[in-house]
């Protein structure tokens, strides 16, 4: 695997703010290669669908066709977890539910990246995380900046800076304005809950 | 429906029929629609106290998804946003400050 640097997603909230304005691509800005945590993964595409019982949002739908599209060119980069893979084999089992489906999953799988990360082939690859803005706020505060991560914000901020995007706050008024009509409008070829492992398959 | 027995002090009987003919309702009425205010009004309080805990960073998103009985992440930050929050972030200078660091990491290991 390329020692280039990659960007772990630990958590699925960046991917679904960038994927409601259709901005995914801009994840490959500064050279980077995308590693996504099998779990962070599900929860991003199809945790909602799965949970709320619903068809896939058009979101979803490009999501799904970004990851599968950039994993032919190793762009982006899936792989399964312990925590992720268990997690599967619950859900498909019946034993994990809606309601009772733990809410750190996501944030579990992307931890266990590190801890399997000479197993997924990175061990020595530079690594900057991607955190949810309020995570990284609580990071911030508490001072354990001693990793090197992006935030949503903080990371468009930089494109900002290098002229990639026109303006941060553009895009973060346009991720607000589509949050909220985004997680309702249900794709409309595409009907009926999902179950879960339709949507993405991941390949070891 | 249900029926329920109330008792009300002699004044507070007047008062509420009074007010019930003035307002061209029936007691029943009037009692079932003021709950629903009250109650409506408490659940958008408390609606509101956690999204404020949440956007001050008292909790965590998950905290205040369970305390709403919201399940996913979209649903949460839809209706947050639609109860007129913005989604928590750093200050534009903490920002600038944490994606300068990782830019000037990513620069130096591509270089390497």
């Amino acid at each position: 695997m390329s020692k280039s640097c990659k960007l772990v997603i630990m958590d699925a909230a960046p991917l679904i703010k960038l994927a409601v304005v259709r901005r995914l691509d801009l994840l490959f800005s500064f050279g980077l290669t995308v590693f996504i945590p099998d779990e962070v993964l599900f929860e991003a595409i199809e945790k909602q669908s799965w949970m709320d019982g619903i068809g896939p949002t058009p979101d979803k739908v490009y999501m799904k066709e970004w990851v599968e599209v950039h994993k032919e060119t190793k762009q982006v980069i899936c792989r399964e977890t312990f925590i992720g893979s268990s997690a599967k084999e619950s859900r498909e089992s019946g034993r994990l539910t809606a309601k009772n489906y733990p809410d750190n999953l996501g944030e579990l799988s992307a931890d266990s990246v590190f801890l399997e990360r000479a197993n997924l082939g990175f061990g020595n690859a530079p690594a900057v995380l991607m955190l949810d803005d309020y995570e990284a706020t609580d990071m911030f505060k508490s001072k354990r900046a001693d990793v090197y991560f992006f935030t949503t914000y903080s990371f468009l901020l930089q494109l900002e800076k290098s002229r990639l995007v026109d303006s941060a706050e553009a895009i973060w008024s346009d991720i607000l304005l589509e949050l909220p009509t985004a997680s309702k409008m249900q794709d409309p070829d595409l009907t009926g809950p999902l179950r879960a492992g339709t949507i993405v398959e991941f390949r070891p | 429906m249900p029926n329920i027995t109330i008792h009300l002090d002699e004044d507070t009987h007047r008062l509420a029929k009074v007010y019930a003919a003035q307002s061209k309702t029936s007691l029943s009425k009037l009692f079932r629609n003021h709950i629903r205010q009250l109650a409506g009004s408490a659940n958008d309080s408390r609606k509101r106290l956690i999204f404020d805990s949440y956007c001050s960073g008292s909790i965590s998103r998950s905290e205040a998804m369970n305390e709403l009985g919201l399940r996913s992440i979209e649903t949460f930050y839809a209706t947050l946003i639609e109860a007129g929050f913005d989604l928590p972030r750093q200050t534009r200078k903490d920002a600038l400050e944490t994606g300068n660091a990782a830019v000037k990491f990513i620069e130096e290991s591509n270089r390497e």
